[in-house]
Formats: C-alpha cells, sequence, structure tokens
C-alpha cells in the first residue's frame, strides 16, 4: 500500500461512507419495517441513530484516522495486544457477510438485465411483462428461484461483480473508490427522487405516505419495534462493520471526525426515508387493497424485492422504465456498500506489508472461493446472513469495549475532537458507548430467544443442531470457532498485524 | 392524511431530511473559509 494514499479532500470520505452505508438494506429493508410498524417505527430508529450508531461511527472514523491501519491493525492498538483477537472478529464477521453480499450484488444486476429484456420485450415484441405473468402467474418466482439455487449464470455474475471492484479498487481509494463514488453516489440520490415523484403521482400513492408516517401510540408498548428499529439502525449505517475504520484509515491527518460522521449517518438515513417513499406509495397505490398491500409488506423475505417490484411495476404503462430505474438504483447502493468491503480485505493484507496489486489478487481469490457457497445455494446465504447479521451487534459490542479500554475521556479529546470543526457534548458520547454494552447484549439475547428455529440448540435426536439454517447452534458454533482461533494466534496475530 | 401523519412526517422529514442539509451546508461553508484562508 502506497503511505501517501489518501482521500483528496473532504468529499472523498463522505461519499465513501455514505457509498458504505447506503445498500440493500436502505432500499428494501428499511421500507418493509416502515410499511409494517410505521411512524412508530421511524422514531425509534431515528432514537437509535443518536445512541447507537453515531457514537460507534464516531469511534470507528476516529480510530481509522488515528491508527491508519486496517481494522485488525487498528483495534489492537486501540484495545492492546490481548485483545486483538476481537478485532480478527469484526473483520471475520464483516467479511461474512461481503461474500454473501456480493451475491446480492448479483441478484441486483441480474433484475437490472431481466429489465433491460423486459423493456426490449415489450418494445420490439409487444409482449410486456405483465402479459407474460397473465400466461404464467409463476414467471417471476421461478425465475427467482433459477436464479437463486445452482445457477452458472448467476455465478458467472457473481465472479464478474468480484472481478469490476478489484477493477475499481486497484486503481486505489483516491482514483478508484473516490472516483467512482463521486459519480455513483449523486446518481443514486438522484434515482430515488425521480421514483418518489413519480409514485407520489400516482392514485393512492399517498395512503402509502400515510401508512408509512401513522404513529399509533400502542405500537411503543411492542418490544419487537424498539428491537427492528435497532437492528435496522446498526445494520443499515454501518455502525460496527469495521468499514469506516476501514475508509478513515485513508484520512488526511486532520480530517474532521465528528462533522463528516453526521453528513454520513444523517445521509445514510435520507437515502432510507427517500427508498420508503418511493416503495410504499407504490405498494399501496398498485395493491387491489389496502389489506393486499400490508400484507406484501409484512411476508418479508430475499425474493421479495425481486419477485414483488417487477410484479408491481408490471401493472403501469412505462413500469418496465419504472422497474429499470429501480434496480439501477439498487445495484449502485449494493455495489458501493460492497466496494468498502473489499476495502477491508485489502486494508488488512496491506498491513502484512503487500502491495496494493498482490493484495487486490489475493483479494479476488478469497472472495471467488468464499462468496461460492452463497452464490450456489439459497440456503448457505440465509444462514450466513443469521449467523453474521446477528454476529454485527457483538462487533459493535467489541468496539465500544475498546473505546472505554482505551479511555473514553482520552478517547474523546484526543481521537474525536482534535480536528474536529463540530463537537457534541462529552457527556453525550458516554452514555452512547456505555449504553451500547447493555443494548447489544440484550439484543443477542433477544434474538436468539426468538425462537426462529423449532430447534434453537439442540435437534429431536438430541444432537447439537449445527446444520440448521436458523439454528442458535450454527450461530454460537460458527462464532467460537473464529474467536478461539484468533484468541490462540493472538501474539502472532498483534506482532503480524500492530508491530509489522 | 390525518393531521397526526402530516404532523410525524414533518417532524421525521425535518429532523433526517433537514439534518442532512444543514451538516452539509455547514461543511460546505467550512469548506470555502478554509480555501479562503489558505490563499490569503
Amino acid at each position: 500500500m502506497s503511505k501517501t494514499e489518501q482521500f483528496s479532500n473532504r468529499w472523498g470520505i463522505i461519499l465513501a461512507s455514505l457509498g458504505m452505508a447506503i445498500g440493500a438494506g436502505n432500499l428494501w429493508r428499511f421500507p418493509r419495517l416502515a410499511g409494517q410498524y410505521g411512524g412508530s417505527f421511524i422514531l425509534l430508529w431515528i432514537l437509535f441513530l443518536f445512541i447507537w450508531s453515531i457514537p460507534l461511527l464516531l469511534a470507528e472514523f476516529a480510530i481509522g484516522k488515528k491508527f491508519k491501519k486496517g481494522v485488525i491493525g487498528s483495534f489492537g492498538m486501540l484495545a492492546g495486544k490481548r485483545f486483538t483477537f476481537m478485532g480478527v472478529f469484526i473483520t471475520v464477521c464483516t467479511l461474512g457477510i461481503a461474500f454473501y453480499y456480493a451475491v446480492v450484488t448479483t441478484w441486483a444486476i441480474r433484475y437490472l438485465g431481466f429489465s433491460v429484456v423486459n423493456i426490449f420485450d415489450a418494445w420490439f415484441k409487444q409482449t410486456s411483462l405483465s402479459q407474460k405473468l397473465a400466461t404464467n402467474p409463476d414467471f417471476l418466482s421461478l425465475f427467482w428461484t433459477n436464479l437463486s439455487n445452482s445457477n452458472w449464470f448467476t455465478v458467472s455474475v457473481f465472479v464478474l461483480v468480484i472481478l469490476a471492484g478489484v477493477f475499481v479498487l486497484v486503481r486505489g481509494v483516491n482514483h478508484g473508490l473516490e472516483k467512482a463514488n463521486r459519480f455513483l453516489i449523486p446518481t443514486l440520490y438522484i434515482i430515488l427522487i425521480i421514483i418518489v415523484i413519480a409514485v407520489l403521482n400516482m392514485e393512492n400513492g399517498i395512503s402509502g405516505l400515510e401508512y408509512m408516517f401513522a404513529i399509533r401510540w400502542t405500537d411503543f408498548q411492542n418490544p419487537r419495534i424498539w428491537i427492528e428499529a435497532l437492528s435496522q439502525s446498526a445494520w443499515s449505517t454501518g455502525a460496527g462493520w469495521g468499514l469506516m475504520m476501514t475508509i478513515s484509515s485513508y484520512t488526511r491527518s486532520k480530517e474532521d471526525v465528528t462533522l463528516n460522521t453526521f453528513i454520513g449517518a444523517f445521509g445514510n438515513n435520507t437515502a432510507s426515508l427517500l427508498a420508503g417513499m418511493a416503495i410504499l406509495p407504490a405498494v399501496f397505490a398498485l395493491s387491489a387493497t389496502e389489506s393486499e398491500a400490508i400484507t406484501y409488506l409484512q411476508s418479508g423475505n430475499q425474493a421479495l424485492t425481486f419477485t414483488i417490484i417487477p410484479m408491481l411495476f408490471s401493472q403501469l404503462p412505462a413500469g418496465e422504465i419504472l422497474a429499470f430505474i429501480f434496480f439501477l438504483a439498487l445495484s449502485i447502493a449494493a455495489f458501493t456498500s460492497f466496494l468498502p468491503m473489499i476495502e477491508l480485505l485489502q486494508r488488512n493484507l496491506g498491513d502484512l506489508g503487500l502491495t496494493r496489486k498482490k493484495s487486490i489478487f489475493l483479494v479476488l481469490i478469497i472472495f471467488a472461493l468464499f462468496g461460492f457457497p452463497s452464490a450456489w445455494s439459497l440456503d448457505f446465504f440465509t444462514n450466513q446472513d443469521w449467523v453474521w447479521g446477528l454476529g454485527l451487534i457483538l462487533s459493535g459490542l467489541f468496539i465500544a469495549f475498546g473505546v472505554v479500554k482505551y479511555g473514553m475521556k482520552e478517547f474523546k479529546a484526543e481521537l474525536i475532537d482534535t480536528d474536529s470543526d463540530m463537537r457534541i457534548p462529552n457527556l453525550l458520547f458516554y452514555i452512547g458507548i456505555w449504553l451500547i454494552l447493555p443494548l447489544g447484549i440484550f439484543l443477542i439475547i433477544w434474538w436468539m430467544s426468538q425462537g426462529y428455529s423449532t430447534n434453537p440448540w439442540f435437534d429431536e435426536h438430541g444432537n447439537w443442531n449445527l446444520l440448521d439454517i436458523y439454528s442458535n447452534a450454527s450461530i454460537v458454533t460458527q462464532w467460537a470457532i473464529v474467536l478461539i482461533i484468533a484468541v490462540l494466534l493472538n501474539t502472532i496475530i498483534y506482532k503480524k498485524f500492530v508491530n509489522k | 392524511m390525518s393531521t397526526l401523519s402530516i404532523f410525524s412526517m414533518v417532524l421525521i422529514l425535518t429532523i433526517v431530511v433537514g439534518g442532512f442539509i444543514y451538516f452539509l451546508i455547514k461543511a460546505i461553508k467550512l469548506e470555502k473559509s478554509k480555501q479562503k484562508n489558505e490563499t490569503d
């Protein structure tokens, strides 16, 4: 890695943090949850932005800027030799997500291609998607099933996605990531605004808005809304992923921490609101009844983005175009989030002394190998989403622990406030970091107690239920493997990543 | 739309989108003044 490599100015890092944060979660998960729980959920989601996401993002930004290393090296320097293994867990956890996130990007791009084919079919063959659906109502479901399971074409596109990411990042942070984001992020916002305007002009579109912003006071008594709001804020802003730490390791030495973090966090939430204001009115306007719209919104899984949106848009006169615009936005959002995930691995490999070209070549091989099972099997994909998605909460806990270990007062004064044009009161930061610890532990326990698997720990024969997609046994086993190996190799890892 | 929905929409958009625009403008102003100081 070149020692002088850094973002050219403030906007480079802001765009990178926006690109990192705005992803598939903003364009589908947020609208689905906002549709399900309404304004009460959104208010709580804003609350958790302040007490979970912003303190963690501030911490990550400051750590990356201060130590100028990858996650493992930075964490080792922050928390000390004994706790370097935590940096390894954060890295592996985010990579666990990155491997299947490459597949999400692949799906978005395949659907972008699918929407282009639909435009051509509608224009030149006079066969619109609604006609295809009239002939075969399962057309979209079949396309989805075929695409997400044992499909070599999907695997080929998956390899191309990784190659595209590598192609951008091999040019370095300044000429690759910064240049790509400078074009892609404004484009993403413009596309979202276009969809919002188009959709709000549709009949019944306003009903979706009303549903989205309606506050039902009784909702606040439902613990699930609180948990969903916290998890959405944590996952969507990228807090606790180590990605902000990676990006900020390329900042100029006197970069503003606080203001840039706030712009990234609020920009991410703005994108979520725009996506909600685009999707919810569309679902309401195009569903036969309000209850049908609500049913669509409440039955969420990975397939929904890809099967319901094209179906809804197919009912419009120029729906093929709108579907194309939506999948273009989704592809851009997914790709710009995928780039920092690749960079996270590259940065760690760079700390080992590898040049960018060598490390990026290794990254290509690692992503192709470890991402392949998720590209091939939807079950494997779902399991990895389940295991590492929750792992992010543990990563957030580790980062908060690192800050406490360093000394919160010193951390705030030396790492955050120095060079920051805007400052937040010390007490707010301390409360935020202290709250993360109980909130995170509670969230992990609550999540595991929800019974997503019929046999969360042991199967009906009394065996450890490792192979169940949604079992707690699968989560604990995979986390334990990473933690045990990292603890055993802690000293070696510290020497390689920190002392070097 | 009900009054409560309109109120919550205005409140939420003001906090989130308003906050985003406010921080962006603040950063733009700071960058401009820094550039001005450098040229001076």
